[in-house]
């Protein structure tokens, strides 16, 4: 899409306050962060070297030093030093991101100081807005300090040794893993880490994190493992399932491939590794699922089921 | 220099003039001092009452006024300086942190570039090398929410929408959408039902059709006193039941950290304990290393909802 004078012009108006306090960036690194090309960067900086004040003597130009795209800087910003003020938009994005913060925050004192910015920024936002776009719950468990602890360790590249309660096998283990990311899918948080006695990427739930210790600190173990390869081990399986299969789809949305729709049934296809997690997960599903394939994970469900009931016999 | 850097130019030109000047510009001023207007009185009139609406589109306010009282018939252009400029405050290193954080969580289009766009003008205050770096792009919170950009310009230009809704049923609804809110990594519309005539809660995630906008801006108002947690059906289905189940020993640890735990024999332990609405679905999930045995409405479902899977 071709892009129009306006656009452009909201840029340069944002390129020259953010050169002027971070001097000494390549036009490359400009144009990473404008989400633009080196190319497009030159030209803007070469058209603003032509803007200015009443009077365009080289007393009121823009004064930008571009010569070396290695080394950009502003020598004089003229009135366009400080940047623009917030758009609505942009202050309830950082209003609602920062709430979320505080929601994560287990630190009196670091909750303190977030609700405080929160509401600096939110007086740039308005108050309608701030009524009609909010946050009830953005987590389902209340934050863990697991959560901070985590976070800090992914920074740094630090291993972790935890005690999971696993779900899938039932059982409390320990391991040492490699973390990688934290997510939240429906609320609730997810830890994406590499377990380093299988060598394999994992994901772990932050409410099963029953104990967690600091290990080594290692900031070249991706690569180290990256050129391991991973192992993929995932298998392609299919399910049928009754009209609440939409709301199977919805909660398991991540491993859901593909899916059609016939009258009041759904065939649903899923990419997962085969083992205790997906049986269990087809087994709590509190409504009927066939397993279409592979035949073998008919079986074991169906074994499952029976030997529940056999229970209450 | 082509038309478009022309118009850039004298944008950009305009811009500073109009913020450096402590007094009202008239528009004979700024047509012989600001660079970029050229041609005929009618041709630079024109030109500067584009200009004038660009700058707003960009969010900029131009005041118009009379520098002059006794001759008011002349109105002045000027941008006032501290509506221009982020007026934040020194920041912190941390507060820079936290709101480098807070604008980079977001998956949704609008509040992903409007985030990328907010810390642009943060690290335009402060400079980024203050900014301590917490490894901030490996949070994610939100699903993907593709419609977001079309629902915050229905919520906040107040205009009614259309959308087809995906629930037990596929049906059409018509909306004056009031809110929207982020429950669970989800997020929720909340309006007034045009056809049931009552505020309804939609999940984003379910509607399958583009978002149609079926009024002009300012088509409707939101009532006084409205909140949108007055509306979240969710948060009032929290009931919990009391259960008594056997487990086989060293089994069900999940249920297990939360229970009151007492030993029958060599193979089974008898648990205690407490769970919400979706109690079925975390039992079944146990199969046969658990059997319930309180409350016997719930003992009868399981068994129902097990032979029902075979």
């Amino acid at each position: 899409m071709k892009e129009g004078a306006l656009d452009r012009v909201a840029r340069a108006l944002n390129l020259i306050p953010f050169i002027s306090h971070n001097p000494g960036l390549s036009v490359l690194q400009i144009a990473e962060r404008f989400n633009s090309t080196p190319a497009q960067i030159s030209k803007d900086l070469s058209l603003l070297h032509m803007c200015g004040l009443p009077g365009y003597t080289h007393l009121e130009l823009l004064d930008i030093d571009y010569e070396d795209p290695e080394y950009v800087s502003v020598k004089d910003a003229q009135v366009l030093d400080q940047p623009r003020s917030l758009t609505q938009v942009e202050s309830l994005t950082l209003v609602l991101g920062l709430q979320v913060l505080s929601e994560l925050s287990t630190d009196q004192e670091e909750r303190a100081a977030i609700t405080s910015l929160q509401m600096r920024i939110g007086s740039l936002a308005g108050d309608q807005i701030a009524s009609q776009i909010t946050i009830t719950d953005a987590i389902e468990e209340s934050a863990t300090p697991t959560i901070a602890a985590i976070a800090a360790a992914i920074a740094v590249s630090q291993f972790l040794t935890i005690e999971y309660n696993s779900a899938s096998s039932d059982s409390l283990t320990s391991r040492k893993i490699f973390p990688l990311s934290l997510s939240f899918l429906n609320g609730i948080a997810y830890l994406r880490a590499i377990a380093v006695r299988e060598g394999e990427e994992r994901t772990f739930r932050i409410d099963r994190i029953v104990g967690l210790s600091l290990d080594g600190i290692d900031t070249s173990y991706l690569t180290k493992y990256a050129g391991l390869g991973q192992a993929s081990g995932h298998e392609d399986l299919e399910v049928e399932m009754g009209s609440d299969g939409l709301f199977f789809i919805e909660k398991h949305n991540e491993i859901v491939t593909s899916f059609t729709e016939g009258g009041e049934t759904y065939r649903i296809v899923l990419r997962v590794t085969p083992g205790e997690w997906i049986i269990r997960t087809l087994l709590s599903w509190s409504s009927p699922v066939t397993v279409v394939r592979p035949s073998d994970l008919a079986a074991q469900l169906r074994q499952r089921i029976t030997s529940a009931l056999a229970n209450y016999q | 220099m082509g038309v478009s850097d022309q118009k850039t130019e004298r944008l950009i030109n305009l811009t500073m003039a109009l913020l450096a000047t402590k007094r009202f510009l008239s528009k004979s001023e700024i047509f012989a001092t600001v660079a970029g207007y050229s041609g005929n009185m009618q041709t630079m009139e024109r030109m500067f009452e584009r200009d004038k609406d660009d700058l707003r589109a960009l969010g900029i306010t131009i005041h118009v006024g009379s520098h002059d009282p006794l001759f008011e018939d002349e109105l002045g252009y000027r941008i006032l300086e501290n509506e221009y400029e982020l007026a934040l405050g020194p920041l912190t290193p941390s507060e820079l942190s936290y709101l480098s954080l807070a604008a980079t969580i977001w998956r949704n289009q609008l509040f992903a570039t409007s985030g990328a766009q907010a810390l642009l003008k943060v690290d335009a205050l402060a400079g980024t090398a203050l900014r301590e770096d917490f490894g901030h792009a490996t949070l994610t919170l939100e699903n993907e929410t593709p419609l977001f950009p079309a629902l915050w310009e229905a919520i906040t230009s107040l205009r009614s929408i259309s959308f087809t809704y995906r629930s037990r049923t596929i049906s059409k609804r018509r909306l004056s959408p009031y809110g929207l809110t982020l429950w669970h990594g989800s997020w929720y519309l909340v309006g007034l039902d045009l056809d049931r005539v009552e505020i309804r809660v939609f999940k984003v995630s379910r509607i399958t059709s583009e978002i149609i906008f079926e009024s002009p801006p300012q088509s409707f108002a939101i009532p006084d006193g409205f909140s949108i947690a007055d509306h979240l059906i969710m948060l009032n289905t929290r009931e919990s039941t009391n259960f008594t189940a056997r487990v086989r020993v060293g089994r069900c640890q999940t249920l297990r950290s939360s229970a009151q735990v007492t030993n029958i024999d060599g193979e089974w332990d008898r648990i205690q304990f407490t769970l919400g609405s979706n109690w079925l679905d975390q039992l079944l999930w146990f199969g046969g290393d658990l059997v319930l045995e309180s409350p016997a409405d719930c003992v009868a479902e399981l068994i129902e909802v097990l032979r029902s899977k075979l």
